[in-house]
């Protein structure tokens, strides 16, 4: 019987098990998927920021690599490589990075949007494809992930829940 | 400043402030729309950004969503989450009407206005509300905006959580109150409890 496995903000979780991660309420955040079909193992992480600041290390900010692209998917990446993927065969799927409110004096201004480009940007170093991308937009959305079959499941504030299979 | 450290003098001098300018807020309500507006007193809670949603709800659950801000010498967010007392026929119509949303905006905006006038006025800060934005939407894409910015600063987020009640709408607020972390030196130094005092 399959597990669902919630992946709160800041946070990842990698399975080569039954289990189904889903991550729900996606703002700006963005949802960053890892998989490697044939070894069944799939990961999951909702990453808030783009990058870590210079100067975490002076502040009293936790070094939770998950809080952002850059590490969080490294993060994520390694921990799949340990689960038994191979990095030959792995893709990856993207999703979230809402503009949720156009508040001008902000600094979080357009935070989606650059949550998008840095993950692009740090899978393509990877040189891992994406094969589903579904980012920007104003609403809110919330995604599942079954590691066994490669379901993807995306539901979007207003719309018809879509699956696909990556 | 990390939250945790907060003494419980500081914690008490803002559960009180919050509290006097939520009733002060609930009050100008209750004038506006001429109706009874019951309230529950504000709870202070300090929460890792990760366990945030074990405080404030479903992240899946689409609700009816006002942010405004807040701005001056202290800086933040209120996010009012609204909900129907009841699933009754009231609250469809109310949905259904073309001024729901404008409705639901006008609440909030009083109680923000309200709200940040009588902290002003009890902190002796300069603090101003800026416009607001309506939304409907996930809990949790709301709320995540709502506290993003202070996640730069720090990984524990300090929030006001409390609750009002329009009965002739069949409608709850909930309020959520994010002052910036950054704001909170200068604002216990301006209630007399700053570290060096407790």
């Amino acid at each position: 019987m399959t597990t669902i496995k919630q992946i709160g903000i800041s946070d990842a979780f990698v399975t080569n098990g039954e289990v189904t991660l889903k991550t729900s309420g996606l703002g700006s955040c963005v949802a960053v998927i890892l998989y490697d079909k044939r070894a069944q193992v799939g990961g999951m992480a909702h990453i808030m920021l783009p990058e870590t600041p210079q100067n975490l290390h002076l502040s009293n900010i936790s070094n939770n690599p998950n809080k952002y692209c850059d590490t969080g998917i490294e993060h994520l990446y390694e921990r799949m490589l340990q689960a038994g993927a191979d990095k030959h065969r792995l893709i990856g799927a993207l999703l979230g990075g809402a503009e949720m409110f156009p508040f001008q004096n902000s600094s979080i201004l357009h935070i989606g949007k650059r949550n998008i480009e840095e993950s692009l940007r740090i899978l393509a170093s990877y040189q891992i494809p994406v094969v589903f991308q579904e980012t920007g937009g104003s609403k809110g959305r919330t995604v599942s992930f079954d590691a066994v079959s490669g379901e993807l499941s995306l539901y979007t504030t207003g719309e018809t829940p879509i699956v696909f299979t990556i | 400043m990390t939250f945790p450290s907060l003494t419980a003098y500081q914690a008490d001098a803002l559960t009180e402030v919050v509290n006097v300018s939520m009733g002060t807020s609930v009050s100008e309500l209750s004038e506006l729309f001429n109706c009874h507006v019951s309230m529950t007193p504000p709870t202070l809670n300090v929460a890792k950004v990760t366990d945030i949603f074990s405080y404030i709800g479903d992240p899946d659950e689409e609700t009816y969503t006002i942010l405004s801000r807040f701005f001056g010498e202290m800086n933040g967010n209120f996010i009012f989450l609204f909900r129907p007392t009841k699933q009754d026929e009231q609250w469809r119509r109310f949905l259904q009407g073309q001024d729901a949303l404008h409705t639901l905006k006008q609440i909030a905006d009083t109680v923000c206005q309200a709200f940040t006038a009588s902290f002003a006025a009890f902190t002796n800060l300069t603090v101003q509300k800026d416009h607001s934005q309506a939304a409907f939407d996930l809990l949790g894409a709301i709320v995540e905006y709502g506290f993003m910015e202070h996640t730069l600063l720090s990984d524990d987020l300090l929030f006001s959580q409390g609750t009002f009640s329009l009965n002739d709408f069949s409608l709850t607020g909930n309020l959520l109150f994010f002052p910036s972390p950054e704001s909170l030196s200068l604002l216990f130094e301006k209630l007399g409890v700053n570290d060096d005092n407790h």
